[in-house]
Formats: C-alpha cells, structure tokens, sequence
C-alpha cells in the first residue's frame, strides 16, 4: 500500500519544494532586473524565459551534459561525492529549471505594473532598497506574484522529460505522478494509470480555480488601488 | 540656502545643458513638453544622473561630475511632489507619512504626522486610502509626506495638471500658504504660465533642454525677448517684420507699419491677444483695419481671430481676447474692426 502511494509523495514533495526554490530565485530575478544595464537586459531576459519554449527533453538534454559526471558543475559535484543524476534531487533542478520562466515573467510583469514614481517617491524619502522592495514592490505586485506561484506548481507537478532524462524513472525515489503514468500505460496497467491521470487532473483542476480565484481578486485590488 | 544647477545630459538625440540658480524665492521651470524639464527635476532630485555637471544645495555638493561626487537621492534631503502625487495605495494616509519617519521615537514619530496632516487640513482623513480622496485631497498628503522629512528643497512637477478649475483655485491657495511658510529653495516645473505666474517669483524658461529666458516674473512676462518665451507666457501674435527705421517696422503679412519702442535688432514682434484694442475707424497711427473672421466665445472671455484688409494673403490671422461687456459695446454688424496695437506693449523678438 506505501510503495502504491510513493508516486503521490513523491511527486508533491518534488512540486513543493520546487516551487519554493523557483519562488525566491524567480522574484530575486525579476526584482534584479530592474536595476540591469538595457543593454544587457534582453539578453538576459531571453535566458530566463528560454526553459518556457525548449522541449522537455532538451532542456533535460543540457542539464544532463552540465550535471553529469563530466559535467561542468558535475565534475565539481563528484570531486565532492555528489552525483545528482538518478537522485530525487535531479526531479527537483528539473521542476526548478521549467518552472522557473513563469514565476520570473509573472513576477517581472507584476512589478512592472507598479507605477515608477511611487518607487521614486520612496527613493527620494530615503527609504532603504530593502525597504522599498519589502514594504511597496512585494505587497503591491502580490496578486501577479501569487498567480505565478500557482502557475509554477502546476508546471513543476507535470514536469515529465527533463525529469526522465536526469532523475530516471526510479520507483519509490525519483517516480513523479507523470512518470508513473507513462511507465503505467507502457506497461499495460491501464488501471494505474487511470487513477494517477485522475489525481494528477483533480490537482490541476483545484489548481486553475485558485488561478481564477487570483485573478478576480487582483482585479479587484488593482481597480481599487487605481482608483 | 540657494541652489545652483548646471548640467548636461545626452539621451538619444536629445540633450539637456542647462544652467540656473534658485534663491530663497520659489521657482518655475517653464517649457514645453519635452523641454527637459522633467529630466532636470529628476537630476536635481538624484533619480536621474546628469553626463557631467554640479549641483549645490547652499554649501552642499549634492552632484559633481569632476569630483565624482553623486549624493544618493535619499540623501539629497529633497521633497518631490510627482504629478500624479504617488501615495503608496497600499497604505492609509498616516502610514504614508510615517512610512519616511526614522531615527525618531514611535511618540515623536506619531506627532509629526499629526502635525503635518494638521498644516494641510487633512487631519480627518488618516485612515483613509489614497483610492478614496480626491486629487486635491491626495495632493495636500504629497506634500505633507514630503515636508515631514524637512527637505532642503521642494520640487512640483506640474501640480495642476490633474485637477480640475475649482479645485485647482483651492490648491493655488494650499501650495502658496505652504511655499510661504517653506524655508529652503523650491522649483515648480510647469508648461503652463499662469500656473508659474501665481506660484512663483523667478521664471527660467526652458526650450530644447536649454535656459533661454530668466529672470522675475514681471520682467519675463513684459519682455520675452525670444520666441519660444512668448509663446510660453502665452502670446499669441508673433509676426515677422522688416525694420524701416529707428522707430517703425513693416509687418510683412498684415501690410502695414507699426511703431516700436525697442531699436534693436530683431526679425519679428509678438503682441499678446489681450492688450488689443478696438478704435473708431478713423484712427490710423499703430492701427490696423480688419475683417473679423470667426469669433469664439468663451464663458467669460470672447477670442476673435481678424484678417487685415490690406494682407496680400487670405488666413493671416490676428488673434484677439476681450471680455464679454467690451466685445458686446464694440461689435458691429459691418464686421470692420479698427485694432490699436500700443507700441509700449509690442514685445520685439
């Protein structure tokens, strides 16, 4: 019965814990921008937002030449006794690296949204950077921070070819929910597969009324706030 | 406590080179849209840097590009009222202004908002937000937002556009009570000169990034001395003219002599819409006959645009304001008018 639900475990410790990590890297990301020469800014941004439209498996593909055993941070990791191929840590720097580009535009495009002189009026009043970023960019860009959470989740739980070619499809360690329903349906244990496609489609489903929930509430906020 | 700005900056195609000093006495910074003016606020305020240039506020150097000398904006101890006022919408009108407020006790803090919100008479409204007072009522909290911090200097980046005729009558009142009780160096940029004429003493006229005209109020206003100043303090006739001799010119499009007061040299005069007036017709000396093309009737003021009879072209045009009672005692059915043009008033550009 354990062994049954470890796909399930699995994968929500994999999507939580990535979502955290892409939560933080995304709106530290999208906050330093701001202050990037123009000049470099479009090439940056495009490398942000690149791992949005690469196929799965390419993005798996780079991750796999960087992180493997010869790779340019693997070999550093080795030295160190580390491999994370094949290592539930691989199913995480997938989630990461795909979900990532949402939580960094959604983030970029909430702050964007601030009007820029409120910024400069707390520049001018000798408000600290901290303070600025903590006490006006955060609260005022939540709702669009919050929709790209959710958006993030969603991604980093349906994550399926990155996370096949770095962390394998390994039973009870890196099997994901979609993992689990592919080698399912290969297998022929059509009933499997069916109850983890209804688990994984009643999260999303929950998923995207919470998305909707966000949105009409930052409709709300903003038109008041513009107001 | 004065203010001494001289800076250039390039941005694309355009550049700002401009020089100009602020004394106890408030301000105005006139230009066009896309003068510069706003760019010189920002560079003043820290949150644009200049190419090269210094900045001084009394003995302070806030900016100077030789010495490498570049103040942070929240050091510059500087208040700056943006056009759209820039409350935090996120927070009440108290938090506002305490949001600023540091190295004070939460008892000290809490009476200078009080103290603030009291000289700007919106004591009643500190609970609540932004989204629910009105331009004038949020404008009043700009300003005591910024004045809680005790700035050196004051900066108003076109406080009336946003506001309408009646509360705009109330806000030329708040800001003139609070820039004379305001100790240190204030600017207000504006485009429009009625707006700088009431508000401040001292006008520099921007063109281009670039001072053209400066000076009092008065000085500027009766003597524009270049194009771009007439305009902008509202002038509304500027014609081109040949000089005849050390009094007269020839008005080239409306075909007649006119008599000057100022002999230097210029190619054109400007004569503001106002000062015309209607003669008899058989006056001539400084006068001008013409056909009333079109009349547009304000509220309380009538523009009547006149063709000069003896114009070799159709659609020159003369430019005239009177007031309602003097229009209604002069208008005629004939549609001839006699313009006087007083040759004291006749600017020379």
């Amino acid at each position: 019965m354990n062994q049954e639900w470890m796909p399930f475990i699995i994968s929500i410790k994999t999507a939580l814990t990535a979502t955290g990590i892409t939560f933080l890297l995304g709106i530290l990301a999208a906050n330093k921008m701001r202050k990037i020469k123009v000049k470099y800014r479009g090439f940056l941004d495009s490398l942000f937002t690149l791992p949005m439209v690469l196929p799965p498996t390419v993005i798996g593909f780079f991750l796999l030449v960087i992180l493997g055993r010869n790779g340019f941070i693997g070999k550093i990791l080795y030295s160190m006794g580390i491999n994370v191929i094949f290592s539930w840590a691989a199913t995480v720097i997938a989630a990461v690296v795909v979900s990532f580009p949402l939580m960094y535009s959604t983030a970029k495009g909430a702050f964007e949204q601030i009007d820029k002189n409120i910024i400069n009026a707390a520049q001018t009043m000798g408000v600290s950077s901290f303070k600025i970023f903590w006490k006006i960019m955060i609260p005022l860009a939540w709702p669009g921070i919050a929709a790209g959470t959710i958006l993030s989740f969603a991604r980093a739980l349906g994550e399926f070819g990155a996370t096949l070619m770095i962390a394998g499809n390994i039973p009870g360690k890196t099997q994901t929910i979609p993992l689990a329903i592919y080698f399912a349906a290969e297998g022929g244990d059509i009933e499997s597969a069916l109850t983890w496609v209804y688990t994984i489609f009643g999260i999303s489903l929950f998923t995207m009324v919470m998305m909707n929930f966000w949105n009409n509430y930052q409709r709300k906020i903003v038109g008041k706030l513009k107001n | 406590m004065g203010l001494k700005v001289e800076i250039n900056k390039k941005i694309n195609d355009f550049e700002l080179d401009i020089k100009f000093q602020v004394n106890n006495k408030p301000l105005a910074l006139l230009g066009s849209s896309g003068s510069g003016k706003s760019m010189t606020l920002k560079c003043i305020a820290g949150l644009e840097k200049p190419d090269t240039g210094i900045i001084c506020s009394g003995e302070k150097e806030l900016f100077n590009s030789k010495k490498k000398i570049n103040i942070s904006s929240g050091q510059r101890k500087i208040g700056f009222i943006f056009q759209n006022y820039a409350l935090f919408p996120h927070m009440t009108v108290y938090e506002n202004i305490l949001f600023g407020l540091r190295n004070k006790s939460k008892e000290e803090k809490k009476e200078i908002v009080y103290e603030e919100l009291k000289k700007v008479h919106m004591l009643d409204f500190e609970s609540r937000y932004p989204s629910e007072l009105s331009g004038g009522q949020q404008q009043r909290v700009a300003i005591a937002r910024a004045l809680s911090l005790k700035p050196d200097i004051l900066l108003f980046d076109e406080p009336f556009s946003a506001l309408d005729d009646y509360t705009r009558g109330l806000v030329v009142k708040e800001i003139g009570e609070t820039l004379s009780e305001f100790k240190g160096s204030t600017i207000v940029v504006t485009h429009n000169m009625d707006e700088a004429y009431r508000l401040c003493e001292d006008i520099v006229v921007i063109n281009n990034g670039a001072e053209e005209r400066s000076g009092d109020k008065e000085s500027v206003f009766n003597n524009p001395k270049t194009i771009q100043t007439a305009r902008l303090t509202g002038c509304k006739n500027i014609v081109d003219v040949t000089p005849i001799d050390e009094e007269s010119v020839y008005v080239n499009d409306w075909n007649c002599i006119l008599k000057v007061l100022n002999n230097k040299n210029f190619s054109k005069i400007g004569y503001r819409a106002h000062y015309i007036e209607l003669e008899e017709q058989d006056k001539s000396e400084n006068c001008v006959l013409c056909r009333m093309e079109y009349v547009s009737e304000g509220a309380f003021e009538v523009t009547v645009y006149m063709q000069p009879l003896e114009a070799f072209k159709e659609n020159i045009v003369i430019q005239c304001e009177f007031t309602r009672d003097y229009w209604n005692k002069f208008k005629n059915n004939e549609n001839i008018y006699n313009l006087h043009f007083d040759s004291k008033k006749i600017f020379t550009l």
